[in-house]
């Protein structure tokens, strides 16, 4: 555990982006927070919920392959990366796809690669970062107790660092001292004071029970998607989302794949190739999704599929955020 | 637009989109607003959600009439004899609102001589709506207090458009459902910037912010500060310039952003007005079917590769930066024609789109106050804005309507210019998809919604299908006076029996080959929403 200074952060962040593309959450001049590169003297904004760090691994838009005389080449633009300003749930989000990624003996290349040259940093969240967030409710903790490459807590003057055994040396800079006992006393008081904060949990047995109950009863979720438009913008935003569909361009005359988000609640992408649809109406598909967060992920992995960040709270236009879906399963 | 405008004074949304989750109840005519405007869509669902009553009139169940109170079926082209209908009902009913028609409003008693004919039952006969569901509607309507019309091109594409949108107005004046927060008549538009192009004066016959070419006045304050003297006589609209172009009487033909061999009725006669041209020019960021044939393609630049402000549905002007370096070869729009300008021999000096900007403020009595320095780095403002102190208006008639006072018009029913007939049994109504835009000439680059949309469709009725021996996926031939296109058969109750939808964003299959060259006479609008066809099996 190593402590340093609100102002030698700066300092800090600035030393790491002369090896590293330092990516934090940065306020720009018309008031909005997003992640952005930091260079020198950006302002950092740690109270904001931004858009989830998910890009910095799993982009959007990513080339993942070129043909050039015949010859396969894997692209690989990632670079060296240290993120900065990710909450636990995100923390959370990235060991879920650490998983997904690397499962059954397979690996994905581009996103291991990523994986392999990026850093994240936590920052705890000492309060609830917005209306929306429900991390506890799913039984994510707002503060890591394991999982994490680096993470720190802020206090009145200083933020207090930790880091896994692979980073230790990221802690050797100058920057950083030995946390006094006064620190260390001011953690322990947060921490008491977060976990009364942050106490209301579901009843999470009984939710996986609705969910296995209405594995039966598509009607529940027929009812639900109603309302849903197919915007895919909660698969969009979540931090653990990782479905994506793949195309080809042809690039200066050299064939060149693609691949970019989608979303499990459109219409076509689990359309066979025959027209065929396993899953054509919008409440199957929203089953499918719920299902697998709540009940197949839990049984393959051990853990939700949901980490509780609220942000398809937030983007829904309909309400019909994950949270919204769990209190009206176990309201049945 | 134009029916708006001459009933209040505004061809545009009364109210703000943001207002629409506070709405008490909502008449969706003519808009399948969740795929068409989503956003609007969604606060209709959460104002719904939060206890407002949804009465969804439309010919489709779209998706939006699985969640209504009450969806209203009407035939397609009987949305003046339903409204007519609910106006009589409120009157006869006496839930008018009598003190608004008194101080804010004239002609009733002439709208009244026209309506008194449209009782329940005659409309029923009319609409295809039993008279009881017209009834239940009329009288919830009127006995909300925040009421929202909410319409877009289901109302305006026939050729009695116009009269469509005069009689809603009618509708919201019989029950004072105007000039107040959650409560008016919007019209949805569905570009970032239509309601920009109408207010900077791209109609033939007004300069910006609806200021009249007729105008002696008017014309002489542009005159001033472009220094030359400018045409008292409006100008053709799009599809007039489309009937000349073919008698020859057009020569030349500028087109930007616009790809009317797709989107304009009866296609073929289209491309053959416009091959008559002895010049064409198009403006555009890709290439589109119109640009096939054009002698000159002047390559645009999309938004995020340049700035400017964009005027959107509900009257709010916001400023766009540049974000991305252009494509070599390209211009902004602005750069194009003032180039142009320059060489047919006008000064447009402008160093950017914020010059631009100015001289709109200074020329355009709404836009007065929408300066860059208020909308540059906010959520912008919405017209009227008249100084640089007035904070924009949320929603409009809030102190009275422009001309004084409004005014009612009786609209009889008309009948569809094409009716189903022998030999052409079918009603084919076009529209659009969720995924595509428009004529597809951007949306049909995206990998992933080429596959949501699928192949070209025509939707019929489980009825009508099995009637033709048609199932499922099946390859039929649409044809109508003008032309045949064939399209893959999707079965759904989502039309009723006799009429088929199809989208018309397919240049590859284009619908519009089929639909009737008519207009309205005001607006020019063309019928979109009906024309008669026979449908065969081909497969």
């Amino acid at each position: 555990m190593k402590s340093i200074s609100k102002n030698d952060l700066k300092l800090f962040l600035r030393e790491m982006a002369s090896e590293y593309s330092v990516i934090a959450p940065i306020k720009y001049e018309n008031g909005s927070v997003s992640y952005g590169t930091f260079k020198d003297d950006e302002e950092i904004d740690l109270l904001q919920k931004t858009a989830s760090p998910k890009f910095t691994l799993f982009p959007h838009t990513q080339q993942i392959l070129k043909l050039k005389q015949n010859q396969i080449f894997l692209a690989d633009n990632s670079q060296k990366r240290f993120v900065f300003g990710i909450r636990s749930c995100d923390m959370s989000a990235i060991n879920y796809m650490d998983t997904f990624m690397r499962r059954d003996g397979f690996e994905d290349p581009h996103y291991v690669n990523r994986r392999n040259k990026t850093i994240f940093c936590v920052v705890e969240c000492n309060n609830l970062l917005s209306p929306s967030c429900f991390c506890t409710l799913i039984g994510v903790k707002p503060y890591m107790e394991s999982g994490f490459d680096l993470k720190a807590v802020e206090l009145s003057e200083t933020f207090v660092f930790e880091c896994s055994e692979k980073y230790q040396d990221l802690l050797q800079s100058k920057f950083f001292r030995e946390v006094t006992q006064n620190e260390k006393e001011e953690l322990n008081n947060l921490r008491t004071q977060i976990k009364q904060n942050f106490q209301e949990t579901l009843n999470l047995k009984e939710l996986s029970e609705k969910v296995i109950l209405a594995q039966e009863n598509r009607e529940i979720y027929e009812e639900m998607a109603l309302r849903c438009i197919e915007c895919g913008s909660c698969i969009y935003v979540c931090p653990s989302c990782t479905c994506f569909n793949v195309y080809d361009l042809m690039e200066k005359g050299e064939p060149t794949r693609y691949r970019t988000w989608d979303a499990c609640l459109h219409e076509g992408f689990q359309r066979e190739a025959s027209g065929h649809n396993p899953r054509p109406t919008r409440g199957s598909r929203l089953k499918r999704r719920v299902e697998h967060k709540l009940l197949y992920d839990p049984k393959r992995f051990s853990m939700y599929g949901c980490v509780g960040c609220g942000r398809c709270q937030d983007s829904c236009p309909v309400n019909l955020g994950m949270l919204d879906i769990i209190s009206h399963m176990l309201s049945q | 637009m134009a029916g708006l405008a001459a009933s209040l004074g505004s061809g545009a949304m009364t109210n703000s989109v943001e207002e629409m989750e506070d709405a008490e109840l909502f008449l969706v005519i003519g808009s399948n607003t969740t795929e068409q405007h989503p956003m609007i869509g969604g606060k209709i669902i959460r104002a719904k959600m939060k206890g407002a009553s949804l009465i969804v009139a439309d010919p489709r169940k779209i998706p939006l009439a699985r969640l209504a109170d009450m969806h209203i079926q009407q035939k397609v082209g009987s949305d003046v004899a339903l409204i007519n209908g609910m106006i009589y009902v409120i009157v006869r009913d006496g839930l008018e609102d009598k003190a608004f028609i008194t101080e804010r409003t004239q002609n009733f008693d002439a709208l009244w001589q026209v309506l008194e004919k449209y009782t329940p039952q005659r409309v029923s006969q009319l609409t295809g709506v039993p008279s009881s569901l017209i009834e239940e509607a009329a009288k919830a309507y009127a006995k909300a207090s925040k009421a929202m019309i909410v319409y877009a091109m289901g109302i305006t594409q026939h050729v009695f458009g116009t009269n469509n949108v005069r009689a809603l107005a009618n509708l919201a004046l019989v029950t004072g459902h105007l000039g107040r927060p959650h409560t008016g008549v919007n019209p949805l538009r569905g570009q970032n910037n239509v309601q920009g192009a109408c207010d900077m004066g791209g109609l033939p016959n007004v300069f910006s912010g609806y200021q009249p070419v007729s105008d002696k006045n008017v014309r002489e304050k542009f005159e001033k500060v472009w220094g030359r003297s400018l045409p008292d006589k409006p100008g053709l609209t799009l599809t007039e310039m489309i009937k000349k172009a073919e008698e020859g009487e057009l020569k030349a033909l500028f087109i930007m952003g616009e790809n009317p061999l797709v989107s304009d009725p009866d296609s073929k006669h289209a491309l053959k007005a416009l091959r008559r041209l002895e010049f064409l020019v198009v403006q555009d960021i890709f290439p589109t079917e119109t640009s096939e044939i054009a002698h000159v393609i002047l390559p645009a630049q999309a938004y995020a590769e340049k700035e400017g402000s964009y005027t959107n549905t509900e009257r709010r002007v916001q400023f766009s930066q540049k974000v991305l370096s252009p494509i070599p070869g390209t211009r902004p729009d602005w750069e194009i024609l003032c180039d142009l300008g320059e060489r047919l021999g006008v000064s447009m000096n402008y160093a950017n789109p914020r010059d631009v900007l100015e001289e709109i403020n200074k020329m355009t009595p709404s836009y007065a106050g929408i300066t860059y320095e208020r909308i540059k780095d906010s959520f912008g403002l919405q017209w009227p804005c008249p100084s640089a102190s007035h904070p924009g208006t949320p929603y409009l008639y809030k102190n009275g309507f422009p001309k004084g006072k409004a005014e009612f018009v009786g609209i009889e029913a008309a009948e569809l210019p094409e009716p189903p007939s022998e030999g052409y049994p079918f009603l084919l109504t076009t529209g659009r998809l969720y995924v595509h835009y428009h004529t597809r000439t951007m949306t049909k680059r995206i990998d992933l919604l080429e596959r949501e949309g699928g192949k070209p469709c025509v939707v019929l009725n489980p009825k009508d299908a099995k009637r033709l021996g048609v199932r499922e996926g099946m390859e039929v031939a649409l044809e109508s006076k003008r032309g045949e296109q064939r399209r893959l058969a999707r079965i759904s109750e989502e039309v009723p029996e006799g009429v088929v939808f199809a989208s018309f964003h397919y240049g590859e299959s284009n619908i519009n080959q089929l639909t009737l060259p008519e207009f309205d006479p005001i607006a020019k609008i063309p019928e979109l929403k009906a024309c008669a066809v026979n449908i065969r099996r081909v497969s």
